[in-house]
C-alpha cells in the first residue's frame, strides 16, 4: 500500500467532493463516532486564513484530516490546530502526527495552541504541546488547553 | 418616502459538482445544525448521496446567506421509479415564511409526471398531506425520530 498523500487548501480552493470528503469524515468520526450532536461545522472553515490539511489515498479518499486556524491572542497571531481526525481504516499510520508536524511547521515559529481531548495529553506531549490551562468540559469531552510556544 | 427592502429569498438549484465550496460548505452547516444539533441525533448526516449525479440540491439565499435547503433525488419506491425529497431544513431566523413549503413544491414540478415520495418525519404528516402526499406503511424510528414514508402520486 502505497503511503496516503499529504494535501492542503483553504476552502475556496478545495473542489466540492474534496470538500464534502473532508466534512464527512469529521461527522463521522466527531459526531457519530464520539456520538456528540454538536455543531460539527462551526464557520471558522471558510476564514481565508484557515488551511484544511488532509491525507488521501491514490484513489482520492481522504483518511485523515485537520485544520490550522489563525488566531489572536493579545494581538499577535497564534496558530491553532484542529480537528484532527483519521478514519478507521488508517489508524495507526502515524498519519495525524504527520498532520501535527506538519501543522507546527506551517505556523513558521509562531505559537500553536489547541484544545486536547484530555487522554491526548502525553500524545500531543510529544510535539512540544504543554498543558496551559485546567481541564474543560466540551460537548460532553473532557479537554485541556495546550501550547506550544514560540520557536 | 419609505421603502420596505426586506428582500425576496432567491430559489436555487444546483448539482454537487456545480457547488462553490461556500455554498456547500453553507448547506451542510444548516443541514448539521438543523438534523444534528437542534434534533439531537449523533448520525452520520453526511451519507455520501449528496454527490451522485442525479442529486439536485436546492436552496433559498437572501444576501449571501441560505435560509433553507433540501435535496431531490432519484429514487425507487415498490418498485416504481420516483423522485425523493430529503434533508429539508430552514434556519431559525427563516422559518414560518413557507421557504420549506416552496422547496416541497420546486421538487414536486421537478420530477412531474414522475410520483415522489419522502420519508417524513412523524409529526410532519399533515404538513405534507397538504401537497398529496399519502402515509405508506407503517411509522419507524430513525436516529430516535419516528419516521412515516410519504408518496405523492
Amino acid at each position: 500500500m502505497s503511503r496516503p498523500q499529504l494535501r492542503s487548501a483553504t476552502v475556496a480552493d478545495l473542489t466540492p467532493t474534496q470538500l464534502y470528503a473532508i466534512l464527512r469524515l469529521r461527522i463521522d468520526v466527531f459526531v457519530v463516532e464520539q456520538d456528540c450532536p454538536y455543531p460539527e461545522l462551526d464557520g471558522r472553515d471558510t476564514e481565508p486564513s484557515t488551511v484544511l490539511v488532509w491525507h488521501e489515498d491514490i484513489d482520492g479518499t481522504v483518511v485523515s484530516t485537520a485544520r490550522f486556524l489563525t488566531d489572536i491572542e493579545g494581538g499577535q497571531p497564534v496558530g491553532r490546530i484542529g480537528r484532527i481526525a483519521t478514519a478507521p481504516v488508517a489508524r495507526g499510520l502515524g498519519l495525524a502526527a504527520e498532520l501535527i508536524r506538519h501543522g507546527i511547521a506551517h505556523f513558521d515559529g509562531r505559537p500553536v495552541v489547541l484544545g486536547a481531548q484530555a487522554h491526548l495529553e502525553a500524545y500531543y506531549g510529544r510535539f512540544g504541546f504543554e498543558r496551559s490551562g485546567p481541564n474543560y468540559d466540551e460537548d460532553g469531552i473532557p479537554h485541556l488547553p495546550m501550547r506550544r510556544p514560540a520557536g | 418616502m419609505s421603502t420596505t427592502s426586506a428582500r425576496t429569498p432567491v430559489l436555487r438549484q444546483v448539482r454537487f459538482a456545480d457547488l462553490t465550496p461556500a455554498e456547500l460548505y453553507a448547506l451542510i452547516k444548516l443541514r448539521v445544525d438543523t438534523f444534528v444539533v437542534e434534533q439531537n441525533a449523533a448520525y452520520a448526516e453526511l451519507d455520501g448521496r449528496d454527490q451522485d449525479a442525479d442529486v439536485v440540491h436546492l436552496w433559498h439565499e437572501s444576501g449571501g446567506e441560505i435560509l433553507s435547503v433540501a435535496r431531490m433525488m432519484d429514487d425507487t419506491f415498490e418498485g416504481d421509479a420516483v423522485g425523493r425529497i430529503g434533508r429539508i431544513a430552514t434556519t431559525p431566523a427563516a422559518r414560518g415564511q413557507g421557504l420549506a413549503a416552496q422547496l416541497v413544491q420546486a421538487a414536486i414540478d421537478h420530477f412531474a409526471p414522475k410520483p415522489v415520495v419522502l420519508a417524513a418525519q412523524a409529526h410532519l404528516d399533515q404538513y405534507y398531506a397538504r401537497f398529496g402526499f399519502v402515509e405508506q406503511g407503517k411509522r419507524f424510528e430513525e436516529h430516535g425520530i419516528p419516521h412515516v414514508w410519504m408518496r405523492r402520486g
